[in-house]
């Protein structure tokens, strides 16, 4: 009866260790900041999986421009990076990453593209992605909405400013602005 | 005891009714024939919520091509149409349905953009989204797959037949092989 006992307080406790969910807002630029959204409701959900060092992250657009495309990024704050990350190729100069201003901030950065947001109507939208297994490491990101999708994938429109530019950020308010993100 | 049994039994029919889902495989075409896709392991996934009046529909891609994205939409069958299904814009803007021919086949159709599937380094990818509340009705349509991301959408690719194409289409093979999906 004892073994079973802690057998069941080792699983709960397993589920909660990889459904322990970071929430954290959107806040406007850092290329445009007069794009629609309501910053109380929209968000970003991430949790990691240590067993199997994977990283979901739900994207939450609320009354942003209805039907739009806003394709989700994650900026690492970085010298090199590797060319992956988890199944998501990088955007380096050859393992180096790039330096980028924004907001009058300055810092070397790597993208990975996750996917795309796309709205109804009522500028509402939501995109769920799994990311991994991840190398292990301590990560510095700041996640992006751009202005539109086709920046580093096939199929979506030119990566010019219109569709490049950073609509939201987060944590922000300001462009290296960071969450930690660990991977055990 | 026994009234507790009964509400255990309702809850858990009502959850059974509310997640029966559907899988049914993508198909090539209807407009191009040679995009990569590994079509036993790709599917749609579909289920509709009898209570909230809600239709839940997951598209999964597996061994597309990589990096890219596919604009994932409903053709429906009809000679008319409402100006919305759900929260999403008929792309004709509602009213008499257009004729539309491939692979040999005219109907008439409505069109709605549901979202995006981005594919990752192995041209793996997914996307769920939930519709609704839909008006209740049977409805007689064809998942497809765009060969890129931005019609009837802001922030996309123009369009053009590079991107507006049906890649993939569930169920064919053949335009207008047709899921009937009924809100009570």
């Amino acid at each position: 009866m004892k073994r079973i006992f802690l057998m069941v307080v080792a699983l709960l406790l397993s589920v909660i260790a990889a459904s322990a969910a970071t929430t954290q807002k959107w806040t406007a630029g850092w290329d445009n900041f007069s794009e629609p959204l309501n910053y109380n409701k929209s968000k970003i959900t991430w949790s990691v999986n240590p067993t199997t060092s994977k990283l979901s992250v739900t994207f939450k657009l609320v009354g942003a421009t209805p039907s739009k495309l806003y394709q989700v990024t994650i900026h690492f704050f970085c010298t090199t990076f590797p060319p992956t990350f988890g199944q998501f190729p990088t955007e380096t100069n050859n393992g180096a990453c790039v330096t980028i201003t924004r907001q009058g901030v300055t810092a070397s950065v790597a993208a990975v593209e996750l996917g795309v947001v796309t709205t109804d109507i009522n500028g509402n939208g939501t995109f769920a992605v799994v990311v991994g297994p991840v190398a292990s490491g301590t990560y510095t990101i700041e996640f992006v909405a751009r202005n539109g999708a086709g920046c580093g994938l096939v199929g979506g429109g030119p990566c010019d400013t219109n569709h490049a530019a950073g609509d939201f950020q987060s944590p922000g308010p300001t462009f290296g602005d960071t969450t930690t993100i660990t991977i055990p | 005891m026994k009234k507790i049994m009964l509400v255990a039994a309702v809850l858990l029919m009502s959850a059974g009714a509310a997640s029966a889902a559907t899988t049914q495989k993508w198909t090539a075409g209807w407009d191009n024939f040679g995009e990569p896709l590994n079509l036993t392991k790709s599917k749609i996934i579909w289920s509709v919520d009898p209570t909230t009046k809600k239709l839940s529909v997951t598209f999964k891609l597996v061994s597309a091509t990589p990096s890219k994205l596919y604009q994932v939409a409903i053709n429906f069958f009809c000679s008319t149409f409402p100006p919305t299904f759900g929260q999403f814009l008929n792309d004709q803007g509602g009213g008499a349905c257009v004729p539309l021919t491939r692979q040999g086949v005219t109907l008439d159709v409505a069109e709605v953009e549901l979202g995006v599937v981005t594919t990752d380094i192995h041209g793996n990818g997914s996307f769920t989204v939930v519709i609704g509340p839909v008006l209740s009705g049977t409805y007689q349509l064809e998942f497809f797959a765009r060969n890129g991301a931005g019609c009837d959408l802001i922030g996309g690719a123009s369009c053009d037949p590079d991107h507006a194409e049906a890649d993939f289409q569930s169920p064919g093979p053949t335009f207008g092989d047709a899921t009937m999906i009924t809100i009570p």
